[in-house]
């Protein structure tokens, strides 16, 4: 049989056309923009810069901070929205009566924007009526600043980022939990296999991809992270919460273009490597199970 | 099913419920926050409001509420549709054919999440073409932004699906396009609703993207309305509630009826024969 | 087929709702449409909206207001700015950022229009560019200075202090009997304003702005700087701003002070009309004066003229007729007093005569008029940022950093933006 035949190319054509022309042309100048002296202030006659915006972002003070906490960011919340998604999606994955109630509830944060879900956590961790202190308060323990001193300043995004992001694992998830042909676990059942073997022999290597699918996301998304600090905490105290995302948005909107886009940069650089790192490393579990 | 498993079930299902106050309490805070009054507002507690202000939903509904309700509709199911439509033809191609190209070209869409929104070389390559400021433009952009993460969610599942049912179709006399419909979208069901869920999500809540590419207000989104009470020095935290709870009432819709789809997905899309 | 299907039904479906919304939307018949950019903050001022609507109905025409997130309104703008998609109508502050729109390129010179006389003075300069004036400045003006609460000073026995020292002891009392003295919201940066230590410096050397937009002086070398860092350095280990400034934000602002858990703050008088929530608390309006700002630059202490919005016309706009038309409409007394009547500000336009002025300018009038600077660190320094400034100044609050640290930070970020601006 030839692949070829079965498989004509022409049915991706458009999706690949639609693909380039309206996103990787523009996201591709997008990015030698960053080689120029390209600013608000100057939209025509632009100078080639070289390496020098590039070479200004690894100077710049505050990059080694907003490093630092993208890091966090993403590595915090990949991994408990990947666990707790596995964990909350496999239970209900079975059959329990309040099913599709559970399902709703769970997945709702995930309707709300960053932004909003920035409003709602910024109520919550606020030192003075904050639903936290309130809470505390009620205990007799005094207010802690919650959005105000480094350390639980991120602690407070990554729980907001974290909340908000389980109902997408949960729903993904799921849907390749029941992806899963009922036959095969049916015959598998009648040869006597236990729920573990089950799961772990014929589940968990088939949803594999999905997973893999839900951690990559996770990670990226988590890397970019920026409107939801920046709702929470504007990159504050100072610069403690900064990530590459909001310093990027704080060079554009000090009209400094091509630093921004430098910024961009070096951090698709980064990611762009941690996508291929991830990816060799996830074929080869998904061989291995 | 026998005893020993039910009882955990119930036992799982009672703990679910107790975590699920996480995710309750701030929808009750928005919702109990959207009738009160603006300086009983800012608390943001779960107290209950002195006076039941419904009129605040008034208040919100007032701004050319319809027009930019139609607006979003509009630009949401033309994404929608165009992006999963064309990630699943995409995503189809790449996985089966499985030649070098392919797999570069894989790799190429999964930069696709990586790489934002290049605000002023889209706004040019648009104005290039002449569509600059229509809502068809955001649709096509919408669709080239979002098709990387569908593509990928779909993939996954396509590599999930035995090689040898589409052998068996083949011999049939399928290919090409109508192998794809009888027999790989049947299976993708569970994964059509949930991208279709997602996508319409994340295009219907956009914020920054249509205030850079639509120039005239009567073509403005539902989500932007919250622009108008959330400004710096005052924010009316019960109008902004309220605006929340309107613009995020057509997604939970939406959610509750492709959940049919998701479990149908179960039942039917099993690998028959 | 069900994909078959569900795209059908969208197509109908898309179909019909570009038809009945296009149908929905009323423009007036045979009238121009304008497009306006502005803040979505700035454009829902009552005055605003009053002037726009009288002059829709005075000319047939309508105004399409497009008001940008107020987070980003500027980088929006730039960026539509940036690609030639330049409106009818455009609201922008007549500050440093102004310069980045191109003003000459893009915006009627209106410097022999008949009411460039009848605009104030202190308000003139934000709307000149380049020795052209660039725009109608319509906009509140108020008087910034120090809020203090009357009464908790009268029963501590302050009086209103003259001088520096005089401030800091009033801030030494108040803590001694257990009143926050000054309510910072250093969490949301620009409240920290430490423009108002700026004014009085620029206006005794106003060769400064031109030497640090040139790149031949830095913060640094401007000793007045360093002490204002250093005021609040020392007033946040003191107490001055109580215990969790680092995390205060702008909203509990008239909680704080409604129920007198602290007695001052840096403000602008005409807030007490806009946002003051008197009902709520305690201690109403009335019951706060104005005195001048002590930051540790300027013995005498300050006050700040207002900080004006210029509305600007697209000079090669195919409309730009009408949008001239709509701005001296503005510029007339008859409208604008109408547009203003009862709204608390400081006279912008030298015929205006329906503002109402503040109770604790009036109360203080003497003090104010002799104190007062015009704003010009915050519209004239390029690379001035609020923003900025107070999260280095929060640092320094916090301990983290020393004075020079904190300087430096200021003016590495001020630099850059000059640099990045700077025209070769």
């Amino acid at each position: 049989m030839n692949r070829k035949k079965i498989y004509p190319l022409y049915l991706a054509a458009i999706p690949a056309v639609v693909f380039i022309v309206f996103f990787l042309i523009p996201s591709t100048f997008g990015y030698y923009y960053a080689f120029t002296n390209w600013s608000a202030a100057r939209t025509s006659g632009l100078k080639f810069v070289g390496m020098d915006n590039i070479i200004a972002v690894f100077s710049n003070s505050k990059v080694p901070v907003a490093f630092a906490n993208t890091l966090i960011y993403a590595g915090v919340k990949t991994v408990m929205v990947t666990l707790l998604g596995f964990v909350f999606a496999y239970i209900l994955n079975r059959e329990i009566k309040s099913r599709t109630a559970l399902r709703t509830v769970y997945f709702i944060p995930a309707i709300f924007s960053s932004l909003v879900v920035g409003l709602i956590f910024s109520a919550v961790f606020q030192t003075r009526h904050g639903t936290l202190n309130n809470m505390l308060n009620f205990f007799g323990i005094s207010n802690i600043q919650w959005l105000g001193t480094r350390g639980t300043a991120v602690f407070a995004i990554c729980v907001a980022e974290v909340w908000r992001n389980v109902g997408y694992a949960i729903i993904i998830t799921l849907a390749g939990m029941q992806s899963v042909s009922s036959d095969y676990l049916e015959a598998a059942k009648l040869d006597g296999a236990s729920e573990w073997q089950l799961f772990r022999q014929i589940t968990l290597p088939l949803i594999m991809p999905t997973v893999n699918v839900n951690i990559l996301f996770s990670l990226i998304y988590g890397l970019k992270m920026f409107d939801l600090i920046y709702v929470m905490t504007g990159g504050g105290p100072g610069n403690a919460t900064e990530s590459f995302g909001t310093l990027m948005m704080n060079e554009m909107s000090a009209g400094r273009y091509a630093q921004s886009v430098s910024v961009n940069l070096v951090f698709t650089v980064l990611l762009v490597i941690v996508s291929i790192v991830y990816q060799k490393f996830s074929s080869r579990w998904e061989t291995v199970l | 099913m026998n005893r020993k498993i039910r009882r955990t079930n119930r036992i799982l299902e009672v703990i679910l419920w107790i975590f699920s106050v996480v995710t309750i309490y701030p929808m009750l805070l928005v919702l109990l926050t959207s009738v009160k009054s603006k300086g009983e507002a800012s608390y943001l507690n779960l107290n209950l409001p002195s006076e039941w202000h419904f009129e605040n939903y008034v208040t919100v509904l007032q701004k050319d509420f319809l027009q930019s309700l139609f607006n979003s509709v509009f630009i949401s199911f033309i994404s929608v549709a165009l992006i999963v439509a064309l990630a699943a033809f995409l995503s189809f191609i790449i996985v089966r054919r499985d030649t070098k190209g392919c797999r570069i070209a894989y790799k190429i869409v999964t930069l696709g999440i990586i790489a934002p929104f290049a605000a002023l070389p889209s706004i040019q390559l648009l104005q290039k073409m002449g569509m600059y400021g229509s809502r068809i433009s955001l649709c096509l952009i919408y669709a080239a932004l979002y098709m990387p993460f569908t593509t990928m969610m779909f993939s996954g599942f396509i590599k999930g699906i035995p090689r040898e049912l589409d052998e068996a179709a083949v011999m049939d006399g399928a290919v090409g396009g109508k192998l794809f419909a009888t027999v790989i979208i049947p299976l993708l069901k569970p994964v059509l609703a949930t991208t279709g869920v997602l996508n319409f999500m994340w295009v219907w809540n956009e914020l920054q993207i249509p205030l850079y590419l639509l120039n005239s207000s009567s073509k403005w989104t539902l989500p932007l309305s919250v622009y108008n009470f959330y400004g710096q020095f005052s924010r009316s935290w019960n109008l902004v509630c309220a605006d929340v709870v309107l613009v995020s009432l057509p997604v939970i819709i939406v959610y509750a009826f492709a959940q049919k789809w998701i479990i149908a997905g179960m039942t039917a899309g099993a690998v028959k024969g | 087929m069900k994909k078959q299907m569900a795209l059908l039904l969208t197509g109908v479906f898309a179909i019909s709702t570009m038809v009945l919304g296009t149908g929905v939307t009323a423009y007036a018949e045979g009238g121009q449409t304008l497009s306006l950019y502005g803040n979505a903050d700035d454009l829902a001022k009552p005055y605003m909206q009053k002037i726009i609507s009288m002059w829709e109905e005075a000319s047939g025409n309508t105004i399409d207001q497009q008001g940008l997130d107020t987070d980003n309104a500027e980088t929006i703008a730039l960026t539509k700015f940036t690609t030639g998609d330049i409106p009818d109508l455009y609201i922008h502050f007549g500050n440093s950022n102004l310069q980045n729109f191109n003003p000459e390129e893009n915006f009627v010179d209106w410097t022999d229009a008949e009411w460039v006389s009848d605009i104030q003075d202190s308000v003139l300069p934000q709307a000149t560019y380049n020795g052209k004036i660039i725009g109608l400045p319509f906009w509140e003006a108020s008087n910034s200075g120090c809020f203090y609460n009357k009464q908790i000073f009268e029963e501590l026995g302050i009086k209103q202090p003259t001088t520096q020292a005089e401030f800091d002891a009033a801030c030494d009392t108040l803590l001694e009997n257990g009143v926050q003295p000054i309510y910072l919201a250093a969490a949301d940066g620009w409240p920290i304003l430490y423009q108002f230590a700026l004014d009085p410096v620029l206006t005794d050397h106003p060769e400064y702005v031109e030497k640090l937009n040139a790149g031949e002086m830095k913060y640094a070398d401007i000793p007045e700087f360093s002490d204002m860092c250093e005021w609040f350095r020392s007033a946040a280990e003191k107490g001055y701003f109580g215990k969790n400034f680092a995390s205060d934000t702008w909203d509990y602002t008239s909680e704080v002070l409604g129920t007198g858990e602290a007695a001052m703050l840096f403000c602008w008088d005409t807030w007490f009309d806009t946002d003051y929530d008197s009902e709520s608390f305690d201690y109403k309006a009335e019951d706060f004066g104005i005195m001048p700002v002590f930051m540790g630059s300027c013995d005498e202490g300050t006050y700040e003229g207002g900080n004006v919005n210029l509305m600007m016309a697209n000079k090669n706009g195919d409309k730009v007729e009408a949008a001239k038309d709509f701005i001296n409409f503005m510029a007339d007394p008859e409208n604008y007093n109408q547009a203003f009547d009862g709204v608390s500000t400081a006279a912008v336009f030298k015929q205006q005569t329906t503002n109402v002025n503040s109770t604790q300018y009036e109360e203080n009038k003497e003090s104010v008029d002799k104190l007062i600077r015009a704003s010009s660190a915050q519209p004239k320094i390029v690379g001035y940022n609020q923003g900025e400034g107070g999260k280095a100044l929060l640092q320094l609050m916090s301990g983290d950093i020393t004075v020079e640290e904190c300087v430096k930070l200021i003016d590495e970020d001020r630099i850059a933006t000059l640099e990045s601006f700077a025209q070769e």
